[in-house]
């Protein structure tokens, strides 16, 4: 792993744990100064990734039902998302798991997946 | 025409017999020799005849050996012939290309085989016990020593009185005249369901050199192969190419950078043989000499995962188009548009930028928007 790679690494790796630490202090149902979202606030519909914020933040705490609650579709696109980005470095070492993964029919399942969600959310 | 690499140790008596036998035919080539002894005799034997070798240092043949898969990939190497090459194939080789890596062994497998039972002590192993008989077997590699399945297998005589070294003369002679023929009957077998590599057209050996029909040989046959009858044409066989790779393979990348590797990895006799002051052999070229447009360069990034992402956390309608950008940069490739492909990346990159700022314009000018319209 050359200079640069290991710079992003690095970078990458300090502002997930600022935002760990952010998430685990910072509730944000009560602070009101905390960042909402754009969609819902001049809309008034959810977005996608409504929630997300207390959902890390429950799931940081080990509330696994009040993640659930509120944002699902995250709470179990979390892993998947993982394992992509772990398979995506290492796509010539694992063909066989990287080709489905990130074959067009999968971008599209996710996309239509994330289409249904922003539906069900809102009309529920 | 077929791609040929050989994998050699020694001398290469062997190599030199093979090149020289399919020279100015068009049933195969040989595109590499790949050795693992920095001062391997069969680079300057091979040397006249312009076929490039290349010396892949040990510990990238115990540990990374992925690299030389890469490699011979990248060469849309066929099949792998084994001439004289000391080093157990790693398994990882063995299994990115079954049934298509050769062996020579100059014993009757599977008598007189197995660890350590190479050069002189095999032919010292048979006259010790007395043997009437010995020859020399050529079968595909597994990863166990001289076990795979025998392709082909030619007889000596041994008389009275004979010595290991008298043996070892027959034994080569054998050694040459069976090698070549079992070569072009392995290519004769390549399976045909072999997925076809983009941009190729199938081979089409419609006149193979003719080469004799394989007989037991006699020890006498001193003959070099000779111009017997010739064969009915060889099937149409697709150059083989890795399948599963198809989706994300960029040749030319894997072939620079195993070509790196083993550059830096190799130590200053790259190539040179000892004490030799002449001019150093020449050097592997740059990039790997490539069929088929939409191979000429790597595929572009997708920006798959930030995509999603980027939608989820950021700025949903900025992040969906991105992924639709992101979609279209594989499906573009691999139906030929590169040029299309490379638009489609760069404009999802564009979308998952503009998706992060939006999201953070949006989370900075969140407080005093909600304070000027009480949220």
């Amino acid at each position: 792993m050359n200079r640069k790679r290991l710079i992003i690494l690095i970078m990458i790796t300090v502002a997930l744990i600022a935002g760990a630490t952010y998430s685990f202090f910072v509730d944000p149902s009560e602070a009101s100064w905390a960042p909402k979202c754009m969609v819902k606030t001049l809309t008034g519909y959810d977005c996608p990734g409504c929630g997300s914020q207390r959902m890390f933040h429950a799931l940081l705490h080990g509330d696994i039902g009040a993640a659930w609650r509120h944002n699902a579709f995250l709470l179990l696109a979390l892993p998947v998302i993982i394992l992509m980005i772990i398979v995506e470095a290492n796509r010539r070492r694992w063909p066989r798991l990287y080709r489905p993964l990130f074959s067009t029919a999968s971008i599209l399942t996710w996309t239509a997946l994330l289409a249904a969600w922003t539906l069900l959310r809102n009309l529920l | 025409m077929y791609k040929i690499a050989i994998f050699a140790s020694g001398s290469g008596t062997n190599a030199e017999n093979i090149i020289k036998t399919f020279h100015g035919g068009n049933l195969l080539r040989v595109v590499k020799v790949y050795t693992d002894v920095a001062d391997a005799g069969v680079i300057e034997r091979l040397r006249p005849y312009g076929v490039e070798t290349e010396y892949v240092e040990p510990r990238v043949w115990r540990q990374d050996p992925g690299l030389v898969v890469d490699a011979l990939r990248a060469e849309g190497v066929d099949l792998v012939v084994l001439a004289g090459f000391m080093r157990l194939v790693d398994k990882r080789i063995v299994e990115a290309f079954p049934r298509r890596i050769l062996n020579l062994h100059p014993a009757l497998l599977p008598a007189y085989g197995g660890k350590g039972m190479y050069g002189h002590h095999v032919h010292e192993a048979v006259i010790a016990a007395g043997e009437k008989k010995s020859g020399v077997t050529v079968h595909y590699i597994d990863e166990h020593y001289d076990r795979g399945e025998i392709l082909m297998q030619a007889e000596v005589e041994i008389e009275e009185g004979e010595t290991p070294q008298t043996l070892e003369a027959k034994i080569h002679q054998a050694e040459y005249a069976i090698y070549p023929r079992a070569i072009a009957e392995a290519l004769r077998r390549m399976p045909p369901s072999v997925p076809r590599k983009t941009g190729i057209p199938p081979a089409l050996p419609h006149s193979a050199p003719p080469v004799p029909e394989p007989h037991e040989t006699p020890a006498d046959a001193s003959e070099a192969p000779q111009q017997g009858s010739v064969p009915p044409p060889l099937p149409e066989v697709e150059s083989v190419w890795a399948q599963e790779l198809k989706m994300d393979y960029d040749p030319e990348e894997a072939a620079r950078r195993a070509q790196q590797q083993m550059q830096n990895g190799a130590p200053a006799g790259h190539g040179t043989p000892a004490g030799n002051g002449a001019t150093p052999p020449p050097n592997p070229a740059g990039p790997v000499n490539l069929q088929g447009p939409e191979q000429s360069e790597p595929v572009p990034p997708n920006y798959f995962v930030l995509s999603i992402v980027m939608t989820l956390l950021c700025c949903t309608p900025a992040g969906i188009v991105a992924i639709v950008f992101s979609s279209m940069v594989n499906s573009r490739y691999y139906s030929g548009d590169v040029e299309g492909a490379k638009r489609a990346s760069r404009n999802a990159e564009i979308w998952i930028i503009v998706s992060f700022c939006l999201g953070v314009l949006s989370t900075t000018l969140y407080l005093p928007f909600s304070m000027l319209f009480g949220g």
